[in-house]
């Protein structure tokens, strides 16, 4: 992956402000919002997955918590930094007292087009053996043989149940040796991948045995975990699932996370998912079993108005490590461009290319010209298509800064046209919107 | 028809005799005798004309004017047990007591076999029973020595841990233990533990193995506490008396089962509330063990109870209802309530179409379970169509040595015995109890079901020396699995006696 740099001059400013890269907190680009995110912390990510806090120091406790396993869902806005914060957490968690983490990306790897939690299942398992393999951390002989067994005996019965082409071929890398699963592992994916009758054939069969999978699934983690301690490599194994929001539809991730419960609830390993927005509404059916947090935008404006100077100046942060302040005609074209963007860093970032492509190459600066074009056509593109009735609570929402929750709210949560700050009982409607005819004439 | 029925229907017609007023209440057992009832009585007084009326549905007025309209013959109230439930239905026939035993009608009453109905309307319509011409208790002989209801086998998950062999399964066994042994009992260890135990249990739970199976779980529960699993609390706890209870069961310990199972409940409904999936799993595993002791009342209230608390957390058309309603829908069934127990079943089977779409196992098991219900309703054909679906769609998947394809054409053998295709029943029953026997050794209890449904057929066709012998094997089976008391037991020396008279 090419990796972006700081913009020196204009012409570089297009790649430094690229929002589909993940940025870790080693990227040059990292900024922590942690401290401005309003009620949201961190701490509140640690202390649920049962890590013990003292200062800088966060340490896990297998004979304490061993048992006690915690799935949790960081749900929150698009654009809001969830990768960002979810690798920021892989790095302060990844440590011999504390988890072993291994990030599953799916976007990178798997159909986003067509995507089941099966698929995801087999996913984190070919990822944790990769990192096993990876350190040459070796689980128990027996049983790796067993689950190796177990899971040829399924592509045998996925090969039965497939009639209209040939079968799942196991790969062969000979020098894969103890972790010849590996070829297992990537048939099936490969599977799930391939023709509809092939995915289709792969799930099924993984449902049909799922009591069975999920046993093997959850023995290989406990037999994993006890090797990573013995290699003083880690405590605990911690799946960080991330991308689910990038799936094709609204219905595949409802599919993947609410039909899929009683599945997810039977898999026994720390496991942390982003949670797309549409399902925050699910939250409380989630509660049941799962831990779910709302991970809101940086607050830019307290609900009184009065603007949060640090948010501001941690956004400047955020820019400057970007672009530099040279490109810029001025503070307030800064200002007023971190302004729009409500408190979502990928907003901004969509500000900043777009006020790109109107400012003047000639003076080789974003101006404050460039950037109220760039404005009045966002807003103007984001006010289209929105009804009536969507008017209406927006005026609501503008005016007592929180709605109760229904449909109407959900789908311009959905849109970006409301933004959730706190805990999600701050909302404020997002400021392009301000720009256009049509929120003068409603609100 | 068999002796016993014959005479018992010979009575009724001596207690009809003569055109004046009779009340008479049929206990049946098997929803088949009230249209054989009905069928004998009109031959044998064909003169006499006949109306048939279901209570279900119907207020106390029409009701009232059929049977007054009618005026004479035979009324058949099909389903009278409705009258206890119906406060209404229920003034409006004590009221109407006296008007209605003046005239020359016969009313024949069909209630469910069983204590529940008949103290009920005892206590109900008092009046009423004190002018009981005649009360009977139909039992199906013909029925249960071939092909009873009860030999239907429930689509189970699909096991596969361990292999395939029974073999391999016991080494697998033995292959986790020595894990278990090589491992520190430390509480750090407890998750590994854990998961190495569940797994020698969901083998021997395969494997037919209960006896292991229970030794283990007590085993389980013992470390448990050693290792102080005081975090794993009571909801660990819960967990490991649920899967005692289950292996309590499996054995036929069931009064045991069912004080471990109502403890584990009673735990989670402390550590989740009411409406939380794991209380619905307890209530549900609870329900099967009254079930087996027959003590349906209580095995459709947790039922009812778990149906209603996965339609509150998963809406309608998840698979945990639908798994909740086929489940209910079997209680059902034990009650005699067909309709209602096809009802849902039909719901659930259409939530998994939409679900899962038509060649998906959770639709087999569905489409099996209704076939039970129209095999008791008496629409043997519509029950072959559904398990023949069923059978070609396991076949397709699992392919034709997997226990799933056995189950299902052990059931299609069940309809077609009944249907008198006993060469056909015979052939698939004869499959069956050779791919379970390759799946599960010679003294599984599902072969010990194969040889006793394969006896019955064998009775049916006139070769007893092999029913017989059928009925011996499964019979060493029994014991050798679950001892010498098992209910089980007592049923199958029933059968071979009966074979002997």
């Amino acid at each position: 992956m090419i990796m972006s740099r700081k913009a020196i001059k204009f012409n570089e400013i297009n790649q430094a402000v690229n929002f589909d890269e993940p940025i870790g907190p080693d990227h040059a680009f990292f900024t922590d919002f942690s401290m401005v995110r309003g009620d949201f912390e961190e701490q509140i990510v640690y202390a649920n997955l049962n890590v013990d806090i003292d200062g800088d120091s966060l340490t896990f406790d297998p004979a304490l918590n061993g048992l006690n396993k915690v799935t949790f869902f960081l749900g929150g806005m698009r654009g809001s930094g969830k990768t960002t914060e979810l690798q920021k957490y892989a790095k302060k968690l990844q440590h011999t007292d504390c988890f072993f983490c291994v990030v599953c990306n799916i976007d990178e790897e798997l159909d986003l087009n067509n995507l089941e939690y099966m698929d995801i299942m087999v996913f984190q398992l070919e990822k944790l053996t990769q990192a096993l393999r990876e350190k040459d951390i070796r689980i128990d002989e027996g049983a790796m043989k067993s689950l190796e067994r177990w899971f040829q005996d399924t592509v045998e019965e996925v090969n039965r149940s497939i009639t209209g082409e040939a079968g799942i071929e196991i790969g062969a890398e000979a020098k894969l040796g103890f972790w010849s699963i590996l070829n297992i592992f990537g048939s099936l994916k490969a599977g799930m991948k391939g023709s509809v009758e092939r995915a289709s054939s792969v799930r099924s069969t993984l449902k049909n045995r799922f009591d069975d999978f999920a046993n093997q699934f959850n023995l290989y983690i406990e037999e994993a975990n006890v090797a990573i301690r013995k290699e003083n490599l880690g405590k605990e194994i911690l799946f960080i699932v991330d991308g689910l929001e990038k799936t094709m539809t609204s219905e595949t991730r409802r599919k993947i996370i609410m039909d899929e419960t009683n599945r997810i609830h039977k898999v026994e390993a720390y496991t942390l998912f982003t949670l797309p927005i549409e399902l925050m509404k699910e939250r409380e059916k989630l509660k049941q079993n799962f831990f779910v947090e709302s991970f809101p935008f940086v607050k830019l404006l307290e609900k009184n108005g009065q603007q949060r100077i640090d948010a501001l100046e941690q956004f400047k942060e955020f820019v400057f490590k970007r672009i530099d302040k040279s490109l810029f005609d001025s503070d307030a074209t800064i200002e007023k461009a971190i302004h729009y963007g409500g408190g979502s860093p990928r907003e901004l970032l969509r500000i900043l290319k777009t006020a790109t492509i109107f400012a003047d190459r000639a003076k080789g600066k974003i101006d404050i010209a460039a950037l109220d074009k760039a404005l009045q056509r966002m807003a103007n593109q984001t006010a289209l298509y929105i009804e009536p009735a969507q008017w209406e609570k927006i005026a609501q929402v503008a005016k007592n800064q929180t709605a109760a929750f229904d449909q109407t709210v959900q789908d311009l949560l959905e849109r970006n046209l409301l933004m959730e700050y706190n805990d999600g009982n701050y909302k404020r409607p997002n400021p392009l919107l301000e720009l256009s005819e049509a929120y003068r004439h409603y609100v | 028809m068999s002796k016993p029925l014959y005479e018992e229907l010979s009575y009724l017609a001596h207690a009809v005799e003569g055109e004046t007023f009779h009340f008479i209440v049929v206990q049946w057992t098997h929803f088949s005798l009230i249209q054989k009832t009905k069928d004998y009585l009109l031959q044998q007084f064909p003169e006499r004309s006949a109306c048939s009326i279901h209570l279900k549905g119907t207020s106390y007025e029409p009701l009232i004017s059929q049977i007054l309209d009618q005026a004479g013959g035979f009324i058949f109230l099909d389903d009278f047990e409705r009258l206890v439930d119906d406060p209404d239905l229920r003034v409006a026939f004590n009221q109407r007591r006296g008007k209605l035993a003046r005239l020359p009608l016969t009313i024949v009453a069909f209630i469910p076999s069983g204590e529940k109905y008949v103290t009920k309307l005892i206590k109900t319509i008092p009046d009423w029973w004190s002018v009981l011409t005649f009360f009977t208790t139909l039992e199906n002989k013909e029925e249960q020595i071939n092909l009873s209801r009860t030999v239907f086998n429930e689509p189970q998950n699909t096991y596969t841990l361990g292999g395939k062999q029974q073999e391999n399964r016991l080494a697998e066994i033995h292959r986790l233990k020595t894990r278990i042994a090589d491992t520190a009992p430390k509480p750090k260890n407890a998750a590994l533990i854990n998961q190495l135990y569940r797994q020698v249990l969901e083998i021997c739970e395969t494997a037919g193995l209960y006896q292991i199976g229970l030794e283990t779980v007590n085993e389980w529960l013992k470390i448990a506490f050693a290792l102080d699993y005081e975090k794993i609390d009571s909801i660990t706890f819960s967990f490991l008396l649920d899967r005692i209870g289950t292996f309590e069961q499996y054995l036929g310990h069931y009064d045991r089962a069912i004080s471990l199972m109502e403890k584990a409940l009673e735990l989670d409904l402390t550590n989740f509330g009411p409406d939380h999936s794991n209380v619905a799993v307890r209530q549900s595993n609870l329900a099967i063990v009254y079930r087996n002791l027959g003590q349906y009342e209580r095995a459709r209230d947790l039922l009812e109870s778990a149906l209603a608390s996965n339609l509150k957390i998963f809406g309608p058309d998840h698979q945990s209802v639908a798994n909740s309603q086929s489940n209910l829908a079997n209680v059902y069934r034990n009650l005699g309530q067909y309709e209602q127990g096809r009802d849902l079943l039909e719901v659930a089977l259409a939530s998994d179409l939409k679900n899962f779409g038509p060649d998906d196992p959770s639709v087999a098991a569905r489409q099996s379970n209704l076939a039970a219900v129209y095999f008791d309703l008496g629409q043997k054909e519509h029950a072959r169509n559904l398990l023949e679906a069923a059978l070609a769609t396991n076949l397709k998947i699992f392919g034709p040595d997997h226990p799933k394809v056995a189950t299902v054409q052990s059931n299609l053998a069940v309809v077609y015995g009944n249907l008198g295709q006993y060469e056909r029943a015979r052939d698939l029953l004869e499959a069956t109890l050779e791919s379970d026997l390759k799946n599960f050794g010679p003294n599984h209890p599902s072969i010990a079901t194969r040889y006793n449904n394969l006896a019955h057929v064998y009775a049916r066709m006139n070769e007893s020396s092999k029913a017989l012998e059928g009925f011996e094997k499964a019979l060493t089976i029994l014991k050798h699995n679950f001892g010498e008391n098992h209910p089980y037991v007592g049923i199958l020396l029933k059968s071979i006696v009966a074979l002997k008279e």
